[in-house]
């Protein structure tokens, strides 16, 4: 037996599921179980054809149960922090709810915004509808392991007409000290009709660890939830994160990922449109470089008539690489008058990144619009020439390239101050300097007094 | 200024030799036209001396100030004062075209051993250009190029050679696709920036063009090399007579 799947079956064992209610132990025992049934995806799937986990599966990622704080500061966390204007911050360290580290102030009338553990001993019939409704272990084993494994992250519940004026900002950070560890974050966002919300994840940390988080966003009807996730794990880390939202009648559901960091890397996107003229908008951008393996996984279910989607991924690869877009779009029988769109472009800036794009299209309904569209390619000569022959340096032209590049992905996020750090973010990879923030005028976008870029 | 003595240039990519044999001087003040059917060279010709890398000079030499211009970078030729208006400018989403100009104007500020502009006196040393060749403070702000109409884009141009200052100006096809208005501002700009210490190489495809701006030599090329050479007057007899009769004889 693998060495991870002996030491999974060996912290399951020792869970206290006797805190919990009998329907959560059921559940994560149900997922278990699925887990051990299934196993590991192998390459003969689809969806990891191009994504190898059997060397992870040498490492016995042990998961830390006590929530003890584990000496990381406060001085420590700010450089995942984006400066957003009034944001509430939530940190976690490995894995577990941080008080000290966090801001909590102001919430509106009836808005509920717990660490999932309170919640589950405090609002339990608020998260027991939701939890693992859409976010399916039977489907994704990682899932399972996640579901199985539930024990902290945060739970959100935005009651109907209810607009949450600042931004969340989540913070997850991993220290793992010696050993190899995994957190299992679990997030539960209900956004109910006309309710409105705007999140941030963060995942960042130091050494050698497995982060396989899991967020569900449920959107009632004309509900506008805007959800950016950034990853800067450290290097040498795994990351999986799946994302599983559904939406009502005439919702908005806008995703921005952002993926920068992590040895191996999934990030899976998983979007039922299942009311009525809702919408999504997904955008993407990935960054790969050393040896890096970033595997994007999304899928669009239509599940109703008149709703749109627009995807946009975007990756950049350097060095030896490898990326991966699997784009899947299903349009039900009944999801007729669909509009779909689907693009993913892709820069290598070395002979050596690879990239792997495959659009995936399951169209049952007749009266749909859908269109896909997918490229590869390096930094264009006569771009490149254009801007050489007005004096620019060879490499500085070669950046700035490669800046617009991304830029068209991270002008899309609604927040600014987001889009900045966004931007420090690129930077800093593009240039190998990773645990620095970067001074404003270094910056070849940095907005100035006139916004000129 | 300019030297130019028996180019040959073929195409690196498949060895299609595009210019045999190529001579001209321009000396400072001065400013030359150059005519000639389709697919003659005079592009390639251009973007030789601004340096583009897809081209291959098999014989002859270009000597600029007196140095070998070969064996500069396309971004030393613009800091020693070459500039190319491209035929077809490049778009390029994603970089604002302030930040593009301010860049390069700096760039080349900094190789001659100028101050760099700052934010703010850039902003006005752009607005004043454009207000002069009549381009909207607007463009300022969008990406290069992108989405530009076709007369935009070659107005654009014209904003970065009057921001830019060379002392060799290459305009390639600068005047296609402008209406009467807008080829006048275009003229303009470029006699108002006519000096004794700077030349001008115009490629055109119009007699038009040479109303306005009146050339001192206007020569024709066609199958890679110079065929026939002159004053304005030959660009009139192009007009009237096209090119059948320039071939065959120098
Ligand atoms: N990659 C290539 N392969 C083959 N032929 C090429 C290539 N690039 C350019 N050429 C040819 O080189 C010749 C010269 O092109 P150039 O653009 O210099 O012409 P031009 O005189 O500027 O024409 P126009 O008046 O139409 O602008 C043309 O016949 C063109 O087809
Ligand atoms: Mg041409």
């Amino acid at each position: 037996m693998e060495p991870l799947t002996l030491q999974l079956e060996q912290d399951f064992s020792s869970s206290g599921f006797s805190r919990h209610p009998t329907w959560l132990t059921e559940l994560m025992k149900s997922a278990f179980v699925s887990f051990e049934d299934k196993g590991y995806p192998s390459p003969r799937e689809e969806a990891w054809r191009y994504t190898n986990v059997v060397p992870m599966t040498e490492t016995p990622f042990r998961f830390v149960k006590d929530s003890k704080f584990s000496g990381v500061s406060k001085d420590k966390i700010k450089h995942f922090v984006a400066d957003i204007e009034g944001a509430l911050c939530l940190v976690f360290v490995n894995g577990f709810f941080q008080p000290q580290l966090s801001t909590l102030q102001g919430l509106p009338q009836g808005m509920i915004l717990q660490s999932m553990a309170e919640a589950l001993k405090t609002h339990s019939h608020l998260v027991r509808p939701y939890l693992a409704r859409f976010a399916d272990y039977r489907e994704h084993p990682f899932v399972a392991v996640n579901t199985a494994f539930i024990h902290d992250g945060l739970f959100i519940f935005v009651p109907k007409k209810t607009v949450v004026k600042f931004p969340v900002h989540l913070v997850y950070f991993s220290a793992s000290e010696g050993q190899e560890t995994v957190t299992h974050p679990r997030n539960l966002f209900v956004v109910e009709e006309q309710g409105q919300l705007q999140l941030i994840e963060s995942y960042a940390g130091e050494g050698t660890y497995w982060t396989n988080t899991v967020t569900e966003i449920v959107a009632g009807s004309r509900a506008t939830v805007d959800h950016v996730r950034v990853q800067k794990e450290d290097l040498k880390a795994t990351h999986f994160s799946s994302v599983f939202s559904h939406q009502a009648a005439d919702s908005h559901f806008h995703s921005h990922l952002f993926s920068f960091g992590g040895h191996l890397v999934r990030n899976n996107t998983h979007v039922i449109l299942g009311g009525e003229k809702s919408d999504c908008l997904l955008n993407g951008f990935f960054m790969g470089q050393g040896q890096q393996h970033v595997d994007n996984q999304t899928t669009m279910d239509h599940a109703s008539p008149y709703a749109s989607s627009d995807e946009f991924y975007k990756g950049i690869l350097k060095d030896q690489a490898q990326g991966v877009f699997n784009g899947r779009i299903i349009v039900r029988p009944q999801a007729q008058k669909t509009n779909a769109r689907q693009s993913n472009r892709n820069l290598l800036l070395s002979e050596e990144a690879r990239m792997n794009t495959k659009p995936n299209l399951e169209i049952y309904a007749n009266d749909v619009r859908c269109s896909h569209g997918a490229t590869v390619g390096h930094i264009d000569e006569e771009q490149l020439f254009y801007l050489r022959s007005r004096g620019l340096d060879r490499h500085i032209s070669y950046d700035l390239l490669t800046y617009a590049f991304a830029r068209e992905i991270i002008q899309k996020v609604p927040l600014e101050g987001m889009g900045r750090s966004l931007e420090c973010d690129l930077f800093q990879y593009l240039h190998g300097e990773t645990s620095q923030k970067v001074p404003s005028a270094a910056l070849p976008f940095s907005r100035g007094p006139q916004r000129t870029v | 200024m300019l030297n130019i003595n028996n180019l040959h240039v073929r195409i690196k990519d498949n060895g299609i030799e595009i210019l045999k044999g190529i001579d001209l001087r321009v000396n400072p003040g001065e400013v030359h036209a150059i005519m000639g059917p389709n697919g003659s060279g005079k592009s390639t010709l251009a973007q030789v001396l601004a340096g583009r890398e897809t081209y291959e000079v098999t014989q002859g030499e270009i000597l600029y100030e007196g140095k070998n211009l070969l064996e500069l970078s396309p971004e030393n030729r613009a800091r020693e004062g070459i500039f190319l208006a491209l035929q077809y400018p490049v778009e390029i989403p994603g970089i604002a075209n302030s930040y593009f100009l301010k860049a390069s104007l700096n760039a080349i500020r900094r190789h001659r051993g100028q101050e760099e502009l700052d934010a703010m006196d850039f902003l006005s040393l752009a607005r004043e250009k454009m207000k002069f060749i009549k381009m909207d403070e607007s463009f300022l702000n969008r990406p290069v190029n992108e989405g530009f109409s076709g007369g935009e884009k070659k107005r654009n141009e014209i904003l970065q050679m009057a921001i830019l200052d060379p002392k060799l100006a290459i305009l390639d096809e600068t005047d296609s696709g402008l209406d009467i208005d807008a080829l006048k501002i275009v003229a303009e700009g470029v006699n108002a920036l006519r000096r004794p210490d700077r030349a001008m190489i115009l490629v055109t495809h119009y007699q038009r063009l040479l109303n306005y701006i009146v050339p001192d030599y206007v020569h024709v090329l066609s199958g890679g090399r110079i065929v026939k050479s002159g004053d304005k007057g030959l660009a009139l007899q192009l007009e009237e007579q096209g090119y059948a009769w320039t071939e065959g004889g120098v």
